[in-house]
């Protein structure tokens, strides 16, 4: 019965939510944003006008017009095309960088705070350690230890990041280990594995959703500062971070080159903000003033 | 009064996370790269030198000795050789770090001061014009890259408006002013040298209001959300109802316990300067650690860069411990559950 009446209320509390943020209207500009971004990175190869690696010297450093929207680079290439296929790496980039180290956080959290005793205090301890550094800073450490590139500074984002989830699914579950729900599963002898995947853990994964949309942008950012500074995505790929690095030079003069990948980041971020934000307000009405 | 006990109690933990810190450095240079000697003399290397580099950093002994070995040397300063300069790391470090900390404690007091000024503003005027334009600015901050507004800066106000100087800490017919704290400004007071004391603010500000967007945007919106809370409680309406003004309500009552979440935030906001400041420094040409570690990242110069990260996330540790006392200071509830 404690099954059935789970399930029936779970989607319906998404349901509200769903519903609720869609009355807020800078909630839904976030949908919307977001949308449109995963939109165009997907249709990237339809929608971009040219290219993103095709060369054209002779057309170098133009400024926008009516060939290219968004001017052109240092080598001729089309700057719209380039920021339309940054759009399907940065959305990829942020998603798996938080779905990763999301789903280590849950299975670690879960279980350090459901078993307690020394695996806890070892999880405990080497969270404290990793969140002892600034996070770009150990970032930047671990992508140099490992070489430049960018599979490496997700890799090293994804360690930085995974101690955040760890710590609020601890401390979720340290709360719902004691409800009555989980006593009544207890009591039944279900077995403490089944009753963290089945009760635990679903129930606390709200809050996380919240971190986790926050989450995106946040990875979007630091893995696109990787790139600025010349640890993360390589050239020619058109990373957004990695094109404005290339830009600095030219930026002074050539407003462009910098102004529109910049731009995008700044535009995908602020939708993942909303969004998170949104939810948050729904589900912590104390923090909707 | 803070006791001793809490005191005690939290030079302990500061010393515990800083071996953690010294663990996790370590495991990055010793464990993580395949090879750090290979790392040091290069891809082309005869298995000779290779074998003399490897012998030279102690990697042929077992981990533990090679961590005693690090551990030893980090309490004599030695932090290796940069493979870029081949000069000392700890040398180069503190050559650079006064520039560093003239940029982050300006960006601080940049944030915190405005961002407890629009968190306010924005509280006590909610849903009036004054609050929208506070939540555009701090949500526009919160969204914006580092690196992309130091350039967007730049154009701006170097290029369309010459108003700020595009780089370093002085304007170049001026020497810097004698040494005594490394920062220009008040090395500048100190020997009355007025015209490098106004040249190094007007140097510092572009620099220092990029780095410090970001953190102001988070502050204010922390300093909204716990005024907001704060006006709500039942002794500001009580005082309120007594017919105290207004401002006294709210900067005399109000905001002293509202600002209380905020003194956690500004040690974070710490951390996150001084990772900031590696991409400002590199877009202002600012001569400091971020500056130095940029360098030589581009020369995958490692004990460099991890000298770098050591230095940083040392002094981040140490800020947040001193944060945490003076949160215990002004929050008896924190301090007894210390004490406990």
């Amino acid at each position: 019965m404690n099954e059935a009446a789970e399930a029936a209320v779970r989607p319906s509390r998404w349901k509200e939510i769903w519903e609720i943020a869609l009355r807020n209207k800078l909630t839904l500009t976030g949908f919307a944003i977001v949308a449109l971004v995963v939109l165009v990175g997907l249709l990237a190869p339809v929608l971009a006008p040219y290219d993103p690696n095709e060369m054209n010297i002779p057309a170098r450093l133009q400024a926008p017009g009516a060939e290219h929207l968004f001017g052109t680079d240092e080598m001729g290439r089309d700057i719209l095309s380039r920021v339309m296929y940054g759009a399907r790496i940065s959305i990829a980039v942020g998603v798996i960088i938080v779905a990763v180290s999301a789903a280590i956080g849950i299975v670690l959290g879960s279980l350090s705070g459901y078993f307690g005793g020394r695996a806890d205090q070892a999880v405990l301890a080497v969270t404290d350690m990793i969140l002892a550094f600034p996070s770009m800073v150990l970032a930047l450490a671990l992508t140099a230890a490992m070489g430049p590139g960018l599979l490496n500074t997700m890799l090293a984002v994804i360690i930085v990041r995974i101690p955040m989830y760890t710590r609020l699914m601890r401390g979720q579950v340290l709360v719902a280990k004691e409800q009555q729900y989980v006593r009544a599963a207890r009591t039944f002898g279900e077995k403490p594995f089944w009753i963290v995947v089945r009760h635990i853990v679903p129930n606390c994964l709200t809050p996380l959703m919240v971190q986790m949309t926050l989450g995106i942008g946040d990875a979007i950012l630091i893995a696109s500062s990787m790139s600025f500074i010349g640890l993360g995505a390589q050239p020619p790929t058109p990373e957004w971070g990695a094109m404005i690095s290339t830009a600095r030079i030219y930026a002074i003069d050539q407003w462009w080159y910098a102004a529109f990948p910049g731009l995008s980041i700044l535009i995908t971020i602020m939708g993942f903000n909303l969004i998170g934000d949104g939810i948050r307000d729904i589900l912590d009405p104390r923090s909707r003033k | 009064m803070i006791s001793m006990h809490f005191l005690l109690k939290r030079l302990l933990h500061l010393v515990l996370v800083f071996f953690g810190v010294s663990v996790v450095t370590f495991c990055i240079s010793h464990v993580i790269p395949g090879d750090p000697a290979r790392m040091l003399v290069g891809p082309h290397a005869s298995p000779e030198t290779l074998a003399a580099a490897r012998a030279s950093l102690g990697l042929d002994q077992p981990i533990w000795t090679q961590y005693i070995q690090y551990m030893t040397g980090l309490f004599h300063g030695d932090m290796g050789l940069s493979i870029r300069t081949q000069m000392p790391v700890a040398g180069e470090l503190a050559k650079y770090f006064p520039a560093t900390l003239e940029l982050t404690l300006a960006a601080m007091l940049i944030a915190v001061i405005f961002g407890i000024v629009l968190g306010v503003a924005s509280a006590v005027h909610r849903d009036a014009w004054v609050d929208h334009v506070s939540r555009i600015i701090s949500l526009v901050g919160v969204s914006m890259p580092l690196f992309w507004s130091g350039v967007i800066a730049l154009i701006l106000f170097y290029k369309v408006f010459p108003i700020f100087p595009a780089s370093g800490r002085l304007d170049a017919f001026l020497s810097p002013p004698p040494p005594v704290t490394g920062l220009y400004i008040v090395d500048g007071l100190i020997a009355g040298q007025m015209d490098v004391v106004l040249s190094a603010i007007h140097h510092l500000i572009l620099p220092a209001v990029c780095l410090a967007y970001v953190q102001l945007a988070i502050i204010a919106r922390q300093v909204r959300s716990s005024m907001i809370d704060v006006l709500e409680q039942d002794y500001i309406r009580t005082a309120r109802a007594c017919g105290i003004p207004r401002r006294t309500i709210i900067y005399r009552y109000a905001l002293k316990n509202a600002l209380i979440p905020t003194v956690t935030l500004t040690g974070l906001t710490i951390g996150e300067l001084l990772g900031g400041a590696v991409i400002t420094e590199t877009i202002f040409a600012w001569p400091g650690m971020g500056k130095y570690v940029m360098d030589s990242i581009s020369f995958l110069d490692f004990p460099a860069i991890m000298g770098f990260t050591l230095v940083i996330s040392f002094g981040y540790v140490l800020i947040n411990t001193v944060v945490d006392i003076v949160y215990g200071i002004l929050n008896p509830q924190i301090r007894e559950e210390g004490e406990r």
